[in-house]
């Protein structure tokens, strides 16, 4: 064991625990999930110390440089795939071939430092689909434990403590209990024409509720619609991620240290079946064991399982808190369908927040068509550099790039993705990430259901842009060969312990002293956005942790 | 990652470049120190990692994806010095190495194919060259779109990465970097 060193925060007096601290919480994972946790269990008055794989960096280090966001060792936002790959294969037959396969946030704040921002709530439907909808042959599709009326008080605690901006009153959202408290970001020109064609075919159009601010609020500035969301740490603070949205107001309790580059290798088993602490590389790669009474992960839909399925002890076999076998399992990265269009003018999307008008006309899809699900539509600008069929360089190229770049659209919808078992993480049997730990390794095959939903959305996406008065529209594509930035699933929330991971209250039915709250966490994969739901779970999962804590029954 | 996330991101800028060129996407890491280089070199300093044929082969070949006309085209963009840059910094992985010297043995084969005795493209004529890469870009898509996307993301990426020279991409596509904006953004919430 090694000296342990303290970070240096960029935040002023943040409290520091030595790793032989027991404190009360260890996070895993400083995201949308765990920097929510971080501000209520401490805010709750407990002693929290956050992990966090990546460099604690802030507006200071922002550029709009695209190629030193995704490729810079030191500043980019997402793990890098060479030091950090995984393997994907579509079926367990084949040999899972390395390469990078999703996308994470791996600085303080996590996805939502370069996210774009998208804060949907999930529809009623959503938590009682096994029982509304029934469960199509081949899927996992069951009922959450929650209600949507459960979730409701703290999808508004989302809104008002991370700063949502929208309009109330959309006739397809559930019931809220409150309304947004900062008005929708202006409308661009692909909003605009997203009401054009919404309009024509009966479709409500309506201001996307975005994490973003229009007003300042809490401290933090409005937006100044530099056009550099989704890939990008907004310069501003208009952006509500966690960072600057629930970091500060943890570390203000002087009960809460984020330490930054801390990657968690191993969650420690003490007597008992309980959780003693967990051990991560330090900066250095050192060993460090921090010792905890409970932990929480929130390190995402892959992190999250690959590290209870590197953490086997002798009770535990096949990884921890995985007695059920479903670690893992039901891997989601949410639907899509979509078109994509050129129109006469400009439509500059590289000015002003990613998304202004969402479509959610279609959250229950007929189930005359023989498809299961639903999901919603966004507009959103595309910057092109090329059309199908027209010339890719040369002369000719050259006299339309300006077309391709700024007169582009995509109609974009984020749907239903079936769970299945068999599509999963585990842990790869070769190849290893720049630390000697086993690599997650993706089995990925979408539903046939889902491919049908993709397309039928993906014609809905082409109607909505050629009623848009789009110059060319493309062909519609659906359906997803798996991968991305929302994962999903993994170590599912259910009562019962069989075929479930945690509880409705979050705790591994295995083990009472750990608590898993990220996109694992999903029963089903949501209709669209899962950002906002993520959030709303990590909100009621800390009130729910905090009453157990203080009822001495964890 | 899968064609259909590609599809999705929403990155404004030289992601769409990125996303096109295996060349370039396969072989991420460092940038750094990439700062304001290409912009102090002057163009008779020596390259750091092409031969001067090498070089010369892949400003003719960018000259024809972007080319000059009443407007500023690849060359003066200084996509040569981009790309020299970018493969110097990843000279030391053999794998990335061995890719870019296969891409331009690709292409001297097929030209060799064409022009018996000759492997250089750039000593084709104008009107040869148009003729070779048209074919070229249908019988080898794999490495015609390697140096399409190195063209376009030296086109339009970061000046600071030494393409893209006094905002000359960001000027034909009508990208401003002011990141400040107020509405109408584009024409259609103008009208």
């Amino acid at each position: 064991m090694h000296r342990h060193t303290v970070a240096l925060s960029p935040l002023p007096h943040m409290k520091t625990y030595r790793p032989s601290d027991e404190v009360d919480f260890v996070i895993v994972g400083s995201g949308a999930a765990g920097g929510v946790l971080a501000h209520e269990l401490a805010r709750s008055g407990f002693s929290v110390v956050v992990l966090e794989q990546g460099p604690w960096l802030t507006e200071k280090d922002f550029s709009h440089d695209d190629l030193n966001n995704l490729y810079h060792p030191e500043k980019s936002l997402s793990q890098n795939p060479a030091d950090q790959p995984q393997t994907f294969r579509a079926k367990d037959a084949e040999t899972a071939k390395k390469g990078k396969y999703i996308d994470y946030g791996r600085v303080v704040g996590g996805g939502t430092v370069h996210f774009t921002a998208n804060y949907w709530r999930c529809p009623e439907i959503e938590f009682e689909q096994a029982t509304r909808l029934g469960v199509p042959d081949g899927s996992t599709v069951a009922d959450w434990p929650i209600t949507y009326k459960d979730l409701e008080p703290y999808y508004t605690k989302v809104d008002w403590e991370i700063g949502v901006s929208g309009k109330a009153g959309n006739p397809f959202e559930p019931p809220r209990s409150k309304g947004y408290p900062v008005p929708p970001l202006p409308i661009k020109s692909e909003g605009v024409l997203c009401e054009r064609g919404a309009t024509k075919l009966g479709w409500h159009a309506w201001p996307s509720p975005m994490a973003i601010l229009s007003r300042p609020y809490r401290g933090r500035a409005a937006c100044v619609a530099c056009g550099m969301c989704g890939g990008y740490g907004c310069e501003v603070q208009a952006k509500s991620s966690t960072l600057v949205a629930m970091i500060p107001g943890a570390v203000a309790t002087s009960r809460c240290e984020i330490r930054p580059n801390s990657y968690v290798r191993r969650i420690e088993m003490g007597p008992n079946s309980r959780v003693t602490g967990v051990t991560y590389f330090d900066k250095d790669k050192r060993d460090v064991f921090q010792r905890a009474k409970a932990v929480v992960l929130s390190a995402n839909g892959v992190e999250t399982p690959k590290l209870l399925l590197l953490s086997t002890t002798g009770a535990f076999p096949d990884g921890l808190a995985n007695s059920s076998g479903q670690v893992g399992r039901n891997l989601m990265f949410g639907g899509y369908g979509g078109a994509s269009a050129l129109f006469d003018h400009e439509i500059n999307n590289w000015k002003g927040a990613n998304v202004s008008r969402i479509i959610w006309d279609f959250f229950e899809v007929p189930r005359e068509l023989g498809l299961y699900g639903g999901g919603g539509l966004d507009m959103r600008g595309e910057g092109r550099y090329s059309w199908p069929g027209e010339p890719t360089w040369g002369r000719e190229w050259k006299t339309r790039a300006k077309v391709y770049f700024s007169n582009g659209v995509g109609a974009n919808a984020h749907v239903t993705q079936l769970p299945v078992s068999a599509n999963r993480i585990d842990l790869d049997p070769v190849e290893k990430d720049a630390w000697g730990l086993s690599v997650p390794r993706i089995t990925f095959t979408e539903h046939p259901q889902d491919t049908k939903l993709g397309k039928w959305f993906g014609d809905r996406g082409r109607e909505l842009l050629e009623a848009a008065g789009a110059a060319k529209v493309s062909e519609s594509r659906g359906g997803s060969s798996g991968g991305g930035e929302h994962l999903l699933g993994t170590c599912r929330m259910g009562k019962d312990p069989k075929t479930s991971v945690i509880d409705a209250d979050h705790r591994t039915h295995d083990v009472p002293n750990l608590f898993i709250v990220d996109g694992s966490s999903f029963v089903t994969s949501g209709r669209g956005q899962p950002t906002m739901t993520i959030q709303a779970l990590a909100f009621r999962a800390a009130d729910r942790i905090a009453q157990l804590a203080n009822a001495r029954s964890i | 990652m899968p064609e259909s996330e590609v599809n999705r991101r929403e990155f404004v800028f030289g992601l769409a470049g990125t996303a096109v060129s295996a060349w370039l996407t396969t072989h991420l890491p460092e940038l750094r120190a990439a700062a304001a280089y290409a912009a102090s070199v002057a163009p008779e300093e020596p390259y750091e990692f092409f031969t001067p044929e090498q070089a010369r082969e892949f400003d003719a070949i960018s000259a024809q994806i972007i080319p000059t006309d009443d407007t500023p085209g690849a060359r003066e963009a200084h996509v040569v010095r981009f790309l020299d840059r970018w493969n110097a910094r990843h000279s030391k992985d053999p794998q990335f190495v061995e890719m870019v010297l296969n891409v331009f043995k690709v292409l001297g084969d097929a030209v060799a194919e064409k022009t018996p005795g000759n492997r250089s493209f750039a000593a084709l004529s104008d009107a040869d060259q148009i003729a070779f890469l048209s074919a070229f870009e249908k019988a080898n898509p794999r490495a015609f779109s390697g140096f399409r996307g190195a063209t376009i993301t030296g086109m339009f990426s970061n000046p600071i990465h030494g393409g893209n020279f006094n905002k000359v991409g960001w000027k034909l596509i009508g990208f401003e970097d002011r990141y400040s904006w107020t509405p109408p953004f584009g024409y259609y919430d103008r009208v």
